[in-house]
């Protein structure tokens, strides 16, 4: 393609947009508010995803030790639990990190005075799983190590199954929606475009008897459609920025009840939200254009 | 420049527009098609810009046989073509040196090639006064002329033209013919559908007259039989 031709190409899409600004205004809104949606329900999935990430995170395997275990054992019993698969991290926690954390969470610890770890509780490791699905597995290593000095497991096998199930389902709603939503504004577009090609039929007819390929026909609408998808990608992204600023900052004060809720980060979301929506608006935009004028260039 | 061999065009519905049709015309020459209405003279042009293909026979423009055409070979023979059409066909949001200008960047021509010719060809069909305007804001007259213009700004060796008087005065019929008579002289193969009687007799050229699909008569200097 020679230069020349390009800057055609540019400078028509650029005319048209202009020209027909009333219907190109209606595409881009059109576009970018179905990618409205599918943005909003993605910070929400994002943001659910998260808290069932710390949720995860949180539920850890506590292992407890056989007092009778010598320190070497404790050391070997640590580079054990670390080869089992799945298992990312291993913590020991002595008996008196542990009363620490215990009395830091009582109303009281005045109550503990006089009391040291070693007293009340067992020397323990904290062991971080990969993914929670796969808890069950590393629970049956666990417990072959009893003869090693393991006592005690404790882990919540519900709590785990639960989170599982649900961020499963989360998943899958989200890519269904994101699929259906997706096709929805296709098909808008494709009518909101295919009516402005309507407008140019007699043009593109003109073109034709002049001796124009089809692709020389269809390079302006094609660049046309990704203007108006780039556009209609990009205000969502933008509008959602700042929604979702203010609702980080807005929700905790309006329902205090979960205020401990975490957000994910602004820049954790939109670092894959803004490229995302362009290109879902840039294809949406091309896939419409295409589609409208395959129709008028059979002359 | 034109061999039609026994060409005949069945429509969907199962009317012939034209029926066994056979005609030359060698390089250079200036015909008129003439005909009542529904003879098949659209139905002709059409048959030779490929906007439709003969259910039988063969049709050969400038060595091509339109029958072996491929669809995307077409908008090649298209740009061997100049097409002019009672309803001038202009692209309504460009001006008239823009509409003449596209048919030059549709073939990839440089901004000076551009620069260089359309000004000449819309001198030479008097036009230099608008290039500036929007179709809108011209006369039929001079609207024909810009499309005149867009349909010679190639240099084509064939210039086909369906009724281009048909929505003019007789006044500005006779300019337009004029002209096509004069690119004609400079070497173009000019065919021309009409139902303006006047000029087809005044200006003494070849006639072929049609009806029902089939050629009555083709005269050499003739003129528009009453009969046909
Ligand atoms: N698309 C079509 N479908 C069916 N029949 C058609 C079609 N186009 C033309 N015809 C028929 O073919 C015949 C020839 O039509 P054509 O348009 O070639 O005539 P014409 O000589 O150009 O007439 P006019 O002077 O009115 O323009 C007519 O009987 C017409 O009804
Ligand atoms: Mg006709």
């Amino acid at each position: 393609m020679k230069f020349r031709t390009l800057s055609y190409y540019l400078r028509e899409a650029a005319r048209n947009l202009i020209k027909n600004r009333l219907m190109s205004v209606a595409s881009i809104l059109t576009v970018a508010s179905c990618i409205l949606i599918v943005s909003v329900f993605y910070c929400l999935a994002a943001n659910v995803d998260f808290f069932l990430g710390q949720l995860e995170e949180s539920i850890q395997v506590s292992v407890f030790l056989r007092d009778d275990v010598s320190v070497e054992g404790v050391q070997e019993l640590n580079s054990r639990i670390h080869a089992i698969p799945h298992v990312v991290n291993v913590v020991y926690v002595s008996p008196d990190e542990a009363f620490e954390d215990i009395k830091a969470g009582m109303g009281n610890p005045a109550l503990f005075d006089g009391l040291s770890g070693k007293d009340v509780l067992p020397r323990s490791f904290d062991v971080e799983i990969d993914d929670i699905r796969n808890q069950p597995d590393v629970i049956n290593a666990l417990e072959s190590l009893s003869a090693d000095g393991v006592e005690n497991i404790r882990h919540s096998q519900e709590l785990a199954d639960g989170v599982r199930v649900f961020s499963d389902l989360l998943r899958v709603v989200c890519v269904v929606l994101i699929i259906i939503l997706g096709v929805i504004s296709i098909v808008i577009i494709i009518n909101t475009i295919r009516i402005t090609v309507n407008a140019r039929k007699t043009e593109i007819n003109i073109m034709k008897y002049v001796g124009a390929t089809d692709w020389f026909i269809r390079w302006p609408f094609v660049v046309e459609g990704v203007l108006i998808g780039f556009l209609g990608g990009l205000i969502p992204s933008v509008a959602c920025w700042f929604l979702y600023g203010y609702a980080v900052g807005a929700i905790p004060e309006l329902i205090p009840l979960i205020s401990f809720v975490k957000f994910r980060p602004g820049y954790d979301i939109f670092m894959y939200l803004l490229p995302f929506d362009l290109l879902l608006g840039m294809f949406i935009g091309i896939i419409g254009s295409v589609f409208s004028v395959r129709k008028h260039l059979k002359v | 420049m034109i061999d039609i061999i026994d060409a005949t065009k069945v429509y969907d519905n199962g009317v012939k527009g034209i029926n066994g049709l056979s005609l030359f015309i060698e390089q250079g020459e200036f015909v008129f098609i003439v005909g009542s209405s529904g003879s098949g003279k659209s139905t002709l042009v059409r048959l030779l810009l490929r906007e439709i293909e003969a259910t039988e026979g063969s049709i050969i423009v400038d060595g091509q046989d339109l029958s072996a055409l491929k669809r995307r070979d077409m908008p090649y023979y298209r740009r061997k073509l100049g097409v002019v059409f009672q309803d001038f066909r202009l692209l309504r949001n460009k001006t008239v040196f823009e509409n003449v200008a596209f048919a030059m960047q549709i073939v990839e021509a440089t901004h000076r090639e551009i620069r260089r010719t359309v000004p000449q060809v819309l001198n030479l069909v008097g036009l230099s006064r608008k290039a500036r305007s929007y179709p809108d804001q011209l006369s039929g007259g001079e609207q024909q002329r810009t499309a005149l213009a867009r349909a010679i700004v190639n240099s084509p060796p064939l210039l086909i033209a369906d009724e281009p008087t048909g929505n003019l005065d007789p006044g500005t019929a006779w300019e337009i013919m004029t002209l096509l008579e004069d690119i004609n002289d400079r070497g173009t193969t000019v065919v021309v559908a009409t139902h303006a009687k006047e000029i087809v007799d005044n200006m003494q050229k070849r006639v072929v007259a049609l009806r029902n699909g089939v050629i009555m008569s083709d005269e050499e200097m003739g003129g528009y039989n009453d009969e046909i």
